[in-house]
């Protein structure tokens, strides 16, 4: 019985090591990655939406207050400002965010 | 990992775009804001001081904050590259054919057809907004309705009694009915493409959505209302018909019978509301 959980034990702890040592691989991988694919550390997942809500707040007001224009106008700040955010942002997050 | 998919080479004609430098750091948020402030900027040129103002106060303010963020260089490297972005969308947007889009026109005369306001044309009408460059290439193909009822003042016809319904209801308009139409308002409002923007950012508040979640949603949203509505007015402009207000008017003979609101130009065909969703 103590033979048996002494070789679990063993199996656990090598198959740890083998999964920690795989983990820092792949960690390398991005790192090298990163410096050479245009991607960055930290990825645009990282931030929260605030910057976007803001800007959509004032875009509100803007349309809002403007006088005089075709209200379907307003479909080029719309459509323009998020395409303008989608590439400003890092690519990295678009390789899982497909359009 | 999939690639990476840039939207240049699959919107129409959008031009290459700056890239960042490999290996270097960018804060997003800030790339972002220097993008969208000058994309709005650009987009609302009459906009009153107070708002012009107000653009630059929130640029101002949001990279004050990011500023305690990163290193100097960083935020520099990224404000750089959101105004750099920003000028190439701006400058593709202006070749988009919105300069044209109220170039004189004719409506045509007679009893099936819309009757404008005013001659010429108000600035609101946009009768070649349906000339727009398309976002998405093909994306009005199959798109086209084809033609609405056969306008007719026979009692009998199917158009007549369309109309005839449109009245009826507004003889009986319920109180909750009369407040969900002044709801969903356009204009005076936040408009109607004002709308989407008002309810993608509902939703993104809501489940708490990251940078990458907004940016693909406002992007896709944008593009979808974009294009639905060149493709509407196309419709609109090629069959010019009648509002109802028109005809109520003149063929059901309530000469002073009015809308709960103005509901605009031009033609009623096809409604812009069914061809956007709301």
């Amino acid at each position: 019985m103590k033979k048996n959980i002494l070789v679990n034990g063993l199996i656990l702890i090598l198959l740890l090591s083998a999964c920690k040592k795989d983990t820092q691989i792949q960690t390398n991988d991005v790192i090298l990655s990163a410096k050479t694919d245009h991607r960055h550390l930290k990825q645009t997942n990282m931030y929260s939406s605030d910057v976007a809500i803001k800007w959509m707040n004032l875009q509100l007001r803007l349309m809002t207050a403007t006088t005089g224009v075709a209200n379907v106008a307003f479909v080029r700040p719309y459509a323009y400002s998020g395409i303008a955010l989608y590439e400003a942002v890092d690519p990295v997050c678009q390789r899982t965010n497909r359009l | 990992m999939p690639a990476y998919q840039s939207l240049v080479g699959q919107l129409t004609e959008m031009p290459a775009l700056p890239q960042t430098n490999a290996g270097q750091a960018y804060h997003w948020a800030v790339s972002a804001n220097n993008a969208l402030a000058a994309i709005n900027r650009y987009m609302f040129p009459a906009a009153s001081d107070a708002n012009k103002a107000a653009i630059d106060s929130l640029e101002t303010a949001l990279n004050n904050e990011y500023s305690t963020e990163t290193t100097p260089e960083t935020i520099s490297r990224s404000v750089t590259f959101g105004k750099a972005i920003a000028e190439e969308i701006i400058n593709w947007a202006e070749s988009d054919g919105y300069l044209h889009a109220n170039d004189a026109y004719t409506p045509p005369t007679g009893a099936a057809f819309w009757v404008p306001p005013t001659l010429p044309l108000p600035k609101t009408s946009t009768p070649y907004w349906g000339n727009l460059r398309l976002l998405v290439p093909g994306s009005n193909n199959n798109a086209q309705p084809g033609a609405p009822i056969s306008c007719s003042e026979d009692p009998s016809s199917d158009f007549y009694k369309m109309v005839l319904q449109v009245y009826d209801v507004s003889q009986t308009l319920t109180p909750e009915q009369t407040a969900m139409a002044l709801y969903w308002r356009d204009v005076p409002g936040v408009t109607t493409p004002g709308h989407y923007v008002s309810i993608i950012k509902q939703v993104l508040i809501d489940s708490n959505a990251t940078l990458d979640k907004a940016a693909l949603a406002y992007a896709l949203g944008g593009i979808a209302v974009y294009d639905a509505v060149v493709s509407c007015w196309k419709t609109k402009y090629q069959y010019n018909l009648v509002r109802p207000i028109t005809y109520i008017r003149t063929v059901l003979g309530h000469s002073t019978w009015t809308p709960l609101y103005n509901a605009g130009a031009p033609g009623v065909f096809i409604c812009t509301c069914r061809c956007i969703g709301c």
